[in-house]
């Protein structure tokens, strides 16, 4: 098995929500995706440790890289990330941890927030948030 | 795929094409080293330069480059006019990049000094000038740098 680079990281979104076609959000550089799942404690008298179950997994995640108009810019840029946090229809999202094995990413619906982050001192950045908005699978 | 040598071409040229600054720095401007025998002139070098990666390549590149006027002289009368040109040349103006889209530059630092010539104790070179940042965009960004 053979680890892998993020490097070669992608962020793919359909703005319809409707899983196609996808379109690679450009200029981005990160991306994270938790799955962490609840649990309830249901210890009881007798037992030697506490003891949990477990519920549904709460599919969300960050995303970052530098804002991009897309003016000149030959993949249309990452506006359209600003475009979906502040409309109302939940977007398709598939995150790829490495497009040099395509086959392995995370997918589904989600509602986005963005933010962006102008210093004197570095290029323009944008980050963002999002949030399931329907079932996730992972391939 | 973009050359960074072209950003080091671009900011020589920059200032070996102003008039003004020939006329202050006679002696031409250079890379790194002057030719020996000259005694008023403009060095440029690199000091650093970093990558910024996007998932699809390079984002932006981050140059820093030390661009000082040097006279062989006792005063400085003449290296303050030459860096203060060498300001007005590279600050804030757009440079001409092959393979890149000119993002900024700016003066970091300020660089003042006098040295003590290495052969006759007696003679005073005079350095005077800045540390200069400038950023890059390649212009294929989004294309993938080197092989996927």
């Amino acid at each position: 098995m053979a680890r892998m680079h993020g490097s070669k990281g992608s962020v793919e979104m359909d703005s319809a929500g409707v899983g196609s076609p996808m379109a690679v959000i450009a200029s981005l550089n990160q991306w994270t995706l938790s799955m962490a799942r609840d649990r309830a404690e249901v210890t009881a008298f007798g037992d030697t440790n506490k003891q949990y179950v477990q519920g549904l997994p709460d599919i969300k995640g960050t995303f970052a890289g530098f804002y991009d108009p897309g003016a000149g810019s030959p993949d249309e840029g990452n506006a359209v990330l600003f475009d979906a946090a502040e409309g109302t229809v939940a977007v398709t999202l598939k995150l790829i941890p490495s497009t040099l094995d395509p086959t392995k990413y995370w997918t589904g619906l989600a509602y986005l927030d963005t933010a962006i982050d102008v210093s004197a001192n570095g290029a323009v950045s944008l980050s963002g948030s999002f949030v399931a908005a329907g079932d996730w699978q992972r391939f | 795929m973009a050359d960074a040598s072209e950003l080091d071409a671009a900011i020589v040229t920059a200032l070996a094409n102003d008039a003004t600054l020939a006329g202050l720095l006679p002696d031409g401007v250079f890379w790194d080293i002057a030719p020996s025998g000259k005694t008023r002139f403009a060095i440029v070098s690199l000091t650093i330069h970093e990558d910024e990666y996007l998932f699809e390549g390079r984002a932006f590149e981050r140059a820093t480059y030390l661009v000082k006027a040097v006279d062989q002289n006792v005063s400085g009368a003449i290296v303050k006019v030459a860096a203060e040109r060498i300001e007005e040349l590279l600050q804030d103006v757009t440079l001409v990049v092959t393979g890149y889209t000119h993002m900024l530059t700016r003066r970091i630092e300020r660089i003042r000094y006098t040295e003590v010539d290495e052969v006759n104790a007696d003679i005073r070179w005079q350095h005077r000038g800045g540390r200069y940042e400038v950023y890059l965009s390649p212009e294929a960004s989004g294309s993938p740098v080197g092989s996927p």
